[in-house]
């Protein structure tokens, strides 16, 4: 380890060596001229000297020069090239607004990034997804969605039909990190999966990291989900929203003090319990079953070094039989963040952040058995995040970052006097995280980028005034009382993330990279796609970090002008310390679960191709995976090694959309993969005249492979230089109505009660939609 | 109440899904062979049994195959013997006299000796089984719930406070039979406030309502603990999964051992012993079906 490390720090706390002639820092940021949005990822190059930079998330940019004269290019895919002369004698800032291509221009073009972005670019391993891709997307019950765009990419797998947990690269559905505005969403699903939390109107950039994350981020094995919403439109005042099948939709943007400052108000709610008192059934006629969600966003221009944000997060899912029942289950989130410029060079970006969750349940069918049950997660903490732009050559970022977490594993019990259950309240588990890291992205020569950095992540359990106990082989061996707020248990791991891209021409490179990622928290839960009473739970004096050390190598070319992207990705993962459940584990309202832990090891590789095609009337693209994923768990399948639930070989993904202009857009996707892995039963015997099945290996057998094809159309109603424009979406998910199977199970036949019979049950055949869209 | 988020989740999931079901064919290879022994002792003074049947194939459409010529005993703690002999109209079924009873508090083991591996050699089966203190229940009421389809039946009575309590409860209607997994729900003892189950309401799901004059059923099981996992490890591996709230599907635990070293014969099954009380009640009210569509 020491063998790697040290080179690696000497790397990064190396100060590069440059020219000492007299150098001048040209930065700014650049925005769309129309709203005023900062673009993230916009290329300024300066074409004499073949060097160059690109905005970051808040469109920032920092480039120096030597003293001179230079014509300099700032190009955005979508947007006309701005030239420009610039005269650097001293540092300035130079702040651009980019119009976008006028429509007889314009080509269609589906990713916002500027041209061969994917070629040049330092990482890899990394999707970006912009509102406008998702929304080109077929909907599903009229929402497009952004987990179920992340979906058909190569390297994701949805773990099950209709879920918003997802694998990547036979990662588990807990190994991805999911920040909205930095701020964690635990639980990303509304309905039981079939929505997630992400409001589209709302998004404005969304970026997949699959396992090599930059060392800024870490605390998850297999992704990274960075979702930044929109600042606000800072020209006019401005909305767009949409009624769909079930549900609609609203947000609002525009400028509150000039352009100084800036809002964003989104919402949407289900309406789906709105039409079921029409049911004739009383039971169904007094359901409740919705969610709603609501993003809002300030955003202040304090001056030009200086931009504070507010974005916030609220929703909730409700399900409720009338005078029986209730549950209920929501995220909140709160991010606060204070954009500093220090000098031309140095940007820095502070950030305060607020992530909770929480479920309720209410039953009071009867006085004497009323009870209620909440559970609840909280993360506070902030972030420092530090850019250092010294010379073209050297982009250096370094931060700090810590996060305090409290999980209330249940509180509740019986309510009111009358009541004959117990009242309970589980104790509080108390953890910290904090990590350090630094990172250099370094242009060697003109061919070569090096991309190093390393991390050092720190965990500490803090104490609960409650006892902690100590399991040796799984069982408990003693328990030491723990004092609320002292820290009894750390533990760090250094966690070096290394690429190499190496370009032929500014048309095909290849890349390499090695990235080791440590996770501290994980999902309580033994389901395959998880549920929303599932809570997370910390790594202890029993359970140690997971650690997934990922290789990569991949080779990427565009052809005919940018207008075809290509990729081929190899990865190889091992995993260690990888935490599974014993058979039955018991995790709901556990206060002792590293007891019903076991641990082991796991690898997973495979290849990802991708074809994509970014211009003309005809977009989209053609991805096909091949991903293996296998464990061996202590005690778990006679101590063998078996497929994960996230091995599934072969995955194609199709998305084609056309542009008939003016009127008409079209889209089609098409998804295939191979079955989900599943342990059938191979025997039977005989109990109380109940079969009771004894079962092959895990995972031995699969369900039927999967597939669908989703079909979308879209008509434009008005013309694009109205004010108000609209549209009417139509769309079709699951076009031929493949059955795919949900679950599987097996019962007695009821002619031949000693026949078992399987049935599956799955969850969509055709479903149809149309949803009336609009913009002003 | 341990459950109450899980079963509220099920029927969110059920009530959105229920239509969706399609016959699947599924083929699977033949599993190992397993001698399977099962059977109980209670506290009812009638004729027990024990049976003794071969696993087989899991598709299969045959009854399972009986194991004859076993030598099967119950004996508990004192010395006492019970020999079971093997009915002569099914294979593999082992029967007590009609007067055989177990007693609360006592430990009672199973032997069972037959040659599964044809060698001329019987193996031996062996498994012991506590039996719990019953739960007393004095009286039982039938009251109204919130929903007119839905009443409860109130019972008073008491819980043993010496040992772990797993109280299976059960309800029927007139003739109707319920079987040992079709229970209501097993309570544990921390779910309820006291040990007196002074008026504790369950839910009575009658699903083709009750009539004036109705006999209703009320039975109560003590289970120990092993039993009672057993149970619901049955009931679970018997009933659908789904992806949302089932964990990996795994075989149902058993007390039966071989005894012989060196031999290697799967063995799955149960013997268990339990207490139980019963109560019964005459409905002086009407409660709809609860499927009926004009409530």
């Amino acid at each position: 380890m020491k063998k790697i490390v040290l080179p690696l720090l000497c790397l990064v706390l190396s100060t590069p060596v440059f020219p000492q002639s007299a150098r001048f820092t040209m930065s700014g940021t650049i925005s769309d001229a129309e709203n005023g949005e900062d673009l993230i990822g916009v290329n300024v190059f300066v074409p004499s000297l073949n060097t160059g930079a690109s905005t970051n998330v808040y469109g920032f940019y920092s480039l120096t020069l030597p003293k001179g004269k230079y014509e300099i290019e700032v190009s955005y895919l979508g947007y006309e090239t701005v030239k420009m002369t610039v005269d650097l004698s001293e540092n300035s800032k130079r702040n651009v607004r980019l119009t976008t291509l006028t429509k007889t221009l314009q080509e269609v073009v589906v990713t916002g990034e500027q041209q061969n972005v994917n070629v040049a670019r330092a990482e890899m391993s990394v999707e970006r997804l912009s509102a406008k891709e998702i929304k080109s997307l077929p909907a599903m019950m009229g929402e497009v969605d952004l987990i179920k765009a992340i979906q058909l990419l190569p390297g994701v797998q949805s773990v099950s039909e209709g879920s918003s947990s997802f694998s990547v690269r036979g990662g588990g559905h807990d190994q991805n990190l999911m920040l909205l505005d930095e701020a964690t969403v635990y639980s990303a699903s509304h309905l039981m999966g079939f929505f997630s939390v992400f409001n589209n109107d709302a998004v404005k950039d969304v970026k997949l990291y699959k396992g090599d994350l930059p060392a800024a981020y870490g605390g998850r094995l297999a992704s990274l989900v960075d979702v930044r919403t929109k600042d606000g439109n800072s020209q006019k005042f401005s909305g767009v929203g949409g009624i769909g099948t079930i549900s609609s939709r609203l947000t609002l943007e525009g400028p509150i003090a000039g352009d100084k400052m800036t809002f964003v108000l989104s919402g949407r709610r289900t309406y789906a319990d709105v039409f079921l008192p029409l049911a004739k059934e009383q039971r169904v006629k007094d359901a409740k079953l919705y969610f709603y969600d609501v993003n809002a966003k300030l955003n202040c221009k304090v001056n030009d070094n200086n931009r504070l944000f507010l974005a916030g997060y609220f929703g909730r899912d409700v399900f409720a039989s009338e005078n029986l029942s209730e549950m209920d289950f929501g995220n909140k989130t709160l991010t606060v963040r204070w954009n500093h410029i220090f000098s031309p060079k140095v940007f820095s970006n502070f950030t305060l952040i607020g992530s909770y969750y929480d479920y309720a349940t209410e039953i009071d069918m009867n006085e004497s058995i009323a009870q209620d049950w909440k559970s609840t997660m909280r993360d506070m903490g902030g972030k420092a995040d530090l850019s250092y732009h010294p010379d073209p050559q050297n982009n250096v970022k370094f931060g700090y970052g810590f996060m305090h977490h409290a999980i209330a594993r249940g509180t509740g019990g019986g309510v009111g006097e009358n009541s004959i259950i117990r009242r309970f309240e589980l104790p509080e588990d108390y953890a910290i995280d904090h990590a350090v890291y630094a990172s250099n992205e370094s242009t060697l020569f003109r061919k070569l980028t090096l991309r190093y950095g390393l991390r050092f992540s720190l965990f500490q359990n803090l104490g609960n005034d409650d006892y902690s106990y100590r399991y040796v082989d799984y069982e408990s061996a003693d328990s030491t009382f723990r004092e609320k707020g002292k820290v009894y248990n750390t533990q760090w791991r250094l966690e070096p993330r290394v690429g190499v891209n190496y370009m032929f021409n500014e048309k095909h490179a290849i890349k390499i990279s090695y990235s080791r990622s440590a996770q501290y928290i994980q999902l309580a839960s033994n389901s395959s796609a998880g549920s929303p009473v599932d809570l997370w739970f910390y790594a202890s004096e029993n359970v140690k970090p997971q650690i997934s050390d990922q290789f990569a190598f991949g080779y990427f070319r565009n052809f005919y002008d940018n207008m075809f992207e290509s990729s081929v990705e190899l990865y190889y993962k091992n995993l260690t310390n990888v935490v599974d459940f014993k058979e039955r584990a018991s995790l709901f309202v556990n206060s002792r679960i590293d007891g019903e832990l076991r641990f082991g090891k796991g690898y997973a590789y495979g290849a990802e191709l991708l074809l994509r095609k970014n211009k003309g009337a005809l977009t989209g693209w053609i991805a096909y995976t091949y991903s293996r994923s296998f464990r061996k768990i202590d005690r778990v399948n006679n101590d063998e090694w078996y497929r994960s639930p996230y091995d599934r070989p072969h995955s194609i993904s199709v998305m084609l959309n056309y542009d008939f202009q003016p009127k008409w857009q079209f889209s089609a996707g098409w998804v295939y993969a191979t079955g989900i892995p599943v342990t059938y039963p191979l025997g039977r015997y005989q109990i109380e005249g109940l079969y009771v099945p004894i079962y092959s290996k895990r995972n031995e057998y699969r369900y039927p492979d999967y597939h669908r094809l989703d079909l979308s159309a879209t008509l434009k109603l008005s013309k694009p230089s109205n004010r108000f424009r609209h549209e009417l979406n139509f769309s079709l998910y699951n076009a031929y109505g493949r059955k795919n199977p949900w679950t599987v199970y097996f019962k007695q036949d009821e002619e031949n009660p000693d026949r078992m019979k399987g049935e599956m049950m799955y969850l969509f055949s055709v479903v149809p939609s149309i949803t009336w869209n609009f913009n002003f | 109440m341990k459950n109450t988020a899980k079963i509220m989740l099920g029927i969110l999931i059920a009530s959105m899904v229920y239509s969706c079901l399609a016959p699947i064919d599924v083929a699977t290879k033949n599993g190992d062979a397993y001698v399977n022994i099962y059977g109980y002792l209670t506290t009812d003074t009638t004729q027990h049994h024990i049976r003794i049947t071969y696993s087989d194939y899991f598709f299969s459409a045959e009854p399972p195959r009986g194991i004859g010529n076993a030598l099967v005993s119950i004996s508990d703690e004192d010395g006492n013997v019970m020999v079971l002999t093997e009915s002569p109209d099914t294979a593999g079924l082992y029967l007590t006299d009609c007067d055989a009873y177990a007693i609360e508090g006592k430990m009672y083991t199973l032997n069972v000796e037959v040659d599964i591996d044809n060698d001329g050699i019987k193996e031996h089966f062996q498994a012991k089984s506590d039996v719990p203190y019953s739960a007393k229940t004095d009286s039982i009421v039938l009251t109204s719930g919130k929903l007119p389809y839905l009443p409860f039946v109130k019972i008073y009575g008491e819980v043993p406070q010496n040992q772990k309590n797993y109280l299976a409860i059960y309800c029927s209607k007139n003739n109707d039979t319920v079987g040992i997994f079709d229970y209501l729900m097993i309570v544990e003892d921390w779910y309820f406030d006291n040990s007196n189950i002074q008026g504790t309401e369950f839910p009575l799901f009658i699903e083709d309502g009750i009539e004036i004059g109705d006999t209703l059923h009320f039975r109560v099981n003590s289970f120990n603990q092993e039993f009672a996992h057993f149970s619901m490890q049955v009931r679970t591996e018997t009933s659908p999964s789904n992806p949302i709230l089932s964990s990996p599907p795994a075989n149902v635990i058993s007390n039966v051992k071989l005894t012989d070293e060196g031999k290697s014969v799967n063995v799955v099954g149960f013997f268990s012993t339990f207490s139980y009380k019963t109560a019964f009640r005459i409905s002086d009210t009407v409660y709809p079906p609860m499927m009926r569509n004009d409530r």
